[in-house]
């Protein structure tokens, strides 16, 4: 056992620690470009992009990612290293999905009923499923390339907040090239996206951040 | 609980102290519950200065963690002391692979105990999985062509690699079958070379006692 130690003491170099935004941040922007580069090449900024950064609901849409990858973010800070609790972090993004979800059955239940499924389903929920999920899995990569430098102790929990990020960055990105503001398609097509991307970064965070 | 002593040769006391009473009060500052025993906070002070690059300090951690994690993994493993001893060393180990983890606005023992809680669950996981192991891989051993007893031995040996902590699982996996050497696996998994060698030779002779050897070849 003392051999052990000398050994560890003979191999010891600098080590600091650095905050979680320095660990988290350049994986993360590194896997933005593959969305990215999809916005450019593929997607194209949303056409009317120039209108729309002049009213309300395409800040109403980028606020609902804002609030999780903050909350998430600093839930996942804390989650990465052993012995810090999670704190409220996981608990405010739920909460606040949970208001966007309600906000849109609000909105639903206002409309005429011959427009409730239109504007649910709008011109492109599938797409907005699917960009979410793979822009997800863009982050997702960056994220646990990051997570596995540091030391999980509830795995699940940190996936989770790990795939609530990488969802909302994902989102965030995916609402540059999408049209579509209405509220219960947002809080429908984007949260699902975002869950479906928490739930599979959930269920594989043991396994690739397992140390 | 708290049995710290902690030699510290060539320590800046005064430096040491006000650090520690920095860190202190960033901590409070965050809302933590504090454990500001002053065991802690030296603790925390010499965990900074490790993570800086100071032998001395480390050894004095490694020390008191090693005191106190024989005493945690004893009391939890009263009725298989090796398997108590294996886990103080994977512990050592994580604490040495995971150190720049530590963030000293926090106090270091509730970082410390939380690796070894997370090791003590690995340990009871793997050993779950080798009690039940016979009855999953009884079937299926019928036909024994060169291809399939090749695949099969490939196989189990994922199986008995599956069952070892991480970082030793890997060190075989680089070094033993991948044909990497030691220092290609260093820097590959980001730890010093007598690590590796460390982590290779702990992993061989719990394979071993996994498959039922008593002795292991040491080549």
């Amino acid at each position: 056992m003392t051999r052990l130690i000398d050994e560890l003491v003979d191999g010891l170099e600098p080590a600091p620690s650095r905050p979680a935004i320095a660990i988290f941040g350049l994986p993360l922007a590194v896997a933005a470009l593959l969305p990215l580069a999809a916005i450019v090449f593929y997607y194209g900024l949303r056409p009317d992009m120039g209108s729309a950064l002049m009213a309300m609901p395409f800040w109403i849409k980028l606020a609902l990612p804002a609030i999780l990858v903050a909350a998430a973010g600093v839930a996942l800070a804390h989650l990465s290293r052993p012995g810090t609790p999670a704190g409220p972090g996981l608990v405010i993004a739920l909460a606040a999905m949970a208001i966007f979800a309600l906000a849109g059955l609000a909105s639903l239940a206002s409309l005429p009923a011959e427009t409730r499924l239109p504007v649910l389903f709008g011109q492109s929920w599938q797409k907005c499923l699917m960009s979410v999920g793979a822009f997800g899995l863009a982050f997702l990569a960056g994220g646990f390339w990051a997570l596995r430098r540091m030391a999980p102790v509830r795995p699940h929990l940190a996936g989770f907040a790990l795939g609530l990020v990488a969802g909302g960055l994902a989102a965030a990105l995916y609402s540059l090239a999408c049209n579509e503001d209405a509220l219960p398609f947002i809080a429908s097509w984007y949260q699902l996206g975002i869950l479906a991307v928490a739930g599979m970064s959930t269920l594989i965070a043991p396994r690739i951040a397992r140390w | 609980m708290l049995a710290v002593a902690v030699p510290s040769p060539s320590l800046p006391r005064v430096s040491v102290a006000r650090s520690a009473r920095a860190s202190g009060a960033a901590g409070q500052a965050c809302g933590e519950k504090a454990v500001t025993s002053e065991a802690d906070a030296k603790l925390r002070a010499l965990m900074v200065l490790a993570q800086a690059g100071d032998k001395a300090a480390y050894r004095s951690v490694l020390d008191t963690a090693r005191a106190q994690l024989a005493a945690y993994f004893r009391y939890r493993l009263k009725e298989d002391p090796a398997s108590a001893d294996d886990l103080v060393q994977e512990t050592l180990i994580a604490i040495h692979t995971k150190r720049a983890t530590y963030d000293a606005r926090h106090p270091f023992m509730p970082w410390l105990y939380a690796i070894a809680r997370y090791k003590l669950i690995d340990h009871y996981r793997r050993y779950r999985l080798r009690r039940t192991e016979p009855e999953e891989v009884a079937g299926g051993i019928a036909d024994e062509t060169d291809d399939t007893r090749a695949a099969m031995a490939r196989l189990d040996l994922e199986t008995l690699l599956a069952r070892l902590p991480a970082g030793q699982a890997e060190a075989i996996r680089r070094t033993k079958l991948n044909g990497q050497s030691v220092s290609e696996t260093a820097s590959a998994m980001n730890i010093s070379e007598s690590l590796v060698k460390v982590n290779v030779h702990r992993g061989l002779k719990a394979a071993a006692s996994l498959v039922g050897l008593k002795q292991v070849d040491r080549s």
